[in-house]
Parts: C-alpha cells; structure tokens; sequence
C-alpha cells in the first residue's frame, strides 16, 4: 500500500482495514525481536497507535509497511530498555506451560527429529536475544520477513553496506553461539 | 592421526558447518506461532476514536540546514551590530530587536519541540 492514500486511512473503518491487514505480520515480528509472548498484544497497540499518530507526517514515498516495520523495531526497543530499567529476566518465545509436543511444527515428521527441531528452535530464540537490537532486527527482517537490503536499510535509515555489514556479523555470532551450544550439549550427552 | 584421517575430519566438519547453516537458515526463516486475538483490530480501531485527531503540518518550506545557516547569521549579525545600539541609536535598537525576534522564530520554529507546538514552516 502506498502512503499516498494514506489520509483515506484517517476514518475509523479503513484504519481498522489496515490493521487487519498488517497485524499478524506486526505480531510475529514483535514477538520475534522481543521473545515474549505476555506483552506482545500490548505492544502491537502501542505499534498501530504510533502509526495513527505518525499519519499526518507521512510523505507518500516510502510504501506503509516499510514504515510499520521502523515503529514496530522502534517499539521492541522501547521495551527492551524498560526490561533493562526493570531487570526483567529475559524470557524465551517457547511458553514454558506448554508442553514440547505442542511446539513441535511439523506433526508428520519423526519424533525424535521434530524434538530435536524444537531444541534448536528454542536455543536460536535465546542466542537471538543476546545480539544487539539492530543485529536482531535486520536478522528478523531479513530472514523472517523476507524484506531486502533496500527496505532493510529504509526500514532502519541506515546504508544497504550497514545493513549487509549487521546482518552477517549477527548471523556469525549466532551461528558460533549455536555451534558452541551443540558442542556443550554433545559433551554433557556423552 | 593419517592424511586420510585428516581428510575425513575436513570433510566432516565442513558437512557439520552446512548443515548448521541450513538448521539455522530454517529456525530464522519460521516464524513463532502467534495468536491473534480476534476483535484486536476492531479495539485499536476502538481507542484510536479517543485520541485526539492528528494534526496534518505543512510540508518543511525550508531544510534544516537553510533554517541553521539562517540562524547562524541572525546571530553573529546580532553580535555585529551590538556596539551599535548600545550607543542609544534608535535606528540601531530597533534593528537589533528585529534581528532577536527572528533569530526567536527561528529557534522555535525549527526545533525538537516543533511537533510538539504543532508549527509548520
């Protein structure tokens, strides 16, 4: 959607429209950068509240979602500096009262594979964490949201070379964390 | 440990590497299960009702660097022109007086608190 039709957007009924149309992408992204699925409704308000407010400011020359993803990394940010001020312990997007059988995705697939599927799921999910924001960020855009370099570096206003430059230095520190993680767990199985 | 021995171990690691990239090209590119709550976008829609409506401001007429330039002379022409009206030239303090208003204007206009005053220039 271009942003050019976006004073139409002002009436109730249409900006309900947008929501509908960009929520899930706006959950997933949010739970995803901030791993915790208890707050994830309320900051998703707080993401299309800010895009409502944001409105009248819009130029027209970028498209919307590009914009709603900026607010929805400003937003996750915004939070993990409240954890930080709280000291609130890092939680992982696996919900711990659930069983493992209810976070395996792939029903049809062997047990054991899909357990195994789910423990690195989870261990990527906690070593996500502990990148920095704008590691984390372009990561999730990148892999996740399938955006490219060019809306990446619009996204986040930086240069396509930043982007590029982030995006490979977060994934060789989660892949090295993930490998060291393997080798620990391989050790303790022994 | 043998040449071949050595090789094995090369190959192996290497197949180790590629598959942990894969794994991990695969955790990255799913994304977390989430629930929507069915009627959120109607309560956003809901509470963006209270919020005051938001306010269009005009399109900047100016850059930012036009408005510091502009500022930075006002300034330095209002230093110039001090010993002027200090002597108790009218002319001199008016002049100076309308420098200082605009150089005002200018600070308000163009800083952070702009959005917030809601002025357009």
């Amino acid at each position: 959607m271009r942003l050019a039709v976006l004073p139409c957007l002002l009436t109730s009924a249409s900006f309900e429209q947008l929501v509908r149309e960009h929520q899930a992408a706006v959950f997933r992204t949010l739970l995803r950068l901030t791993g915790d699925r208890e707050t994830v409704e309320d900051l998703a308000q707080e993401v299309f509240l800010r895009l409502y407010r944001a409105l009248p400011r819009f130029r027209g020359d970028a498209q919307i979602s590009t914009y709603l993803y900026r607010i929805v990394v400003n937003v996750a940010q915004d939070e993990w500096k409240r954890r930080r001020r709280v000291e609130r312990p890092l939680t992982s997007i696996s919900d711990e009262d659930a069983g493992w059988e209810d976070r395996l995705r792939h029903p049809g697939r062997d047990p054991e594979q899909q357990l195994s599927d789910a423990e690195f799921a989870l261990a990527v999910d906690e070593q996500l964490a502990r990148l920095s924001t704008i590691e984390r960020a372009v990561l999730v855009l990148f892999h996740q949201e399938e955006r490219t370099y060019e809306q990446i570096a619009l996204t986040l206003g930086m240069p396509i070379n930043t982007v590029r430059t982030h995006l490979h230095r977060g994934r060789r520190r989660l892949r090295d964390a993930l490998a060291r993680t393997t080798v620990e767990s391989a050790r303790g199985t022994v | 440990m043998t040449g071949n021995d050595r090789q094995d171990a090369g190959r192996n690691e290497c197949a180790m590497d590629s598959l942990l990239d894969r794994r991990l090209d695969d955790a990255l590119a799913t994304a977390p299960e989430t629930y929507l709550p069915p009627d959120f976008a109607a309560g956003v829609a809901a509470r963006m009702l209270q919020e005051p409506e938001p306010r269009r401001m005009a399109e900047s007429r100016f850059g930012f660097w036009a408005t510091t330039i502009c500022g930075v002379i006002l300034f330095l022409a209002l230093l110039v022109l001090v010993p002027w009206a200090t002597d108790g030239s009218p002319r001199g303090i008016l002049i100076e007086s309308a420098l200082a208003v605009q150089l005002a204007i200018l600070i308000v206009g163009a800083g952070p608190w702009r959005s917030v005053l809601r002025l357009s220039f």
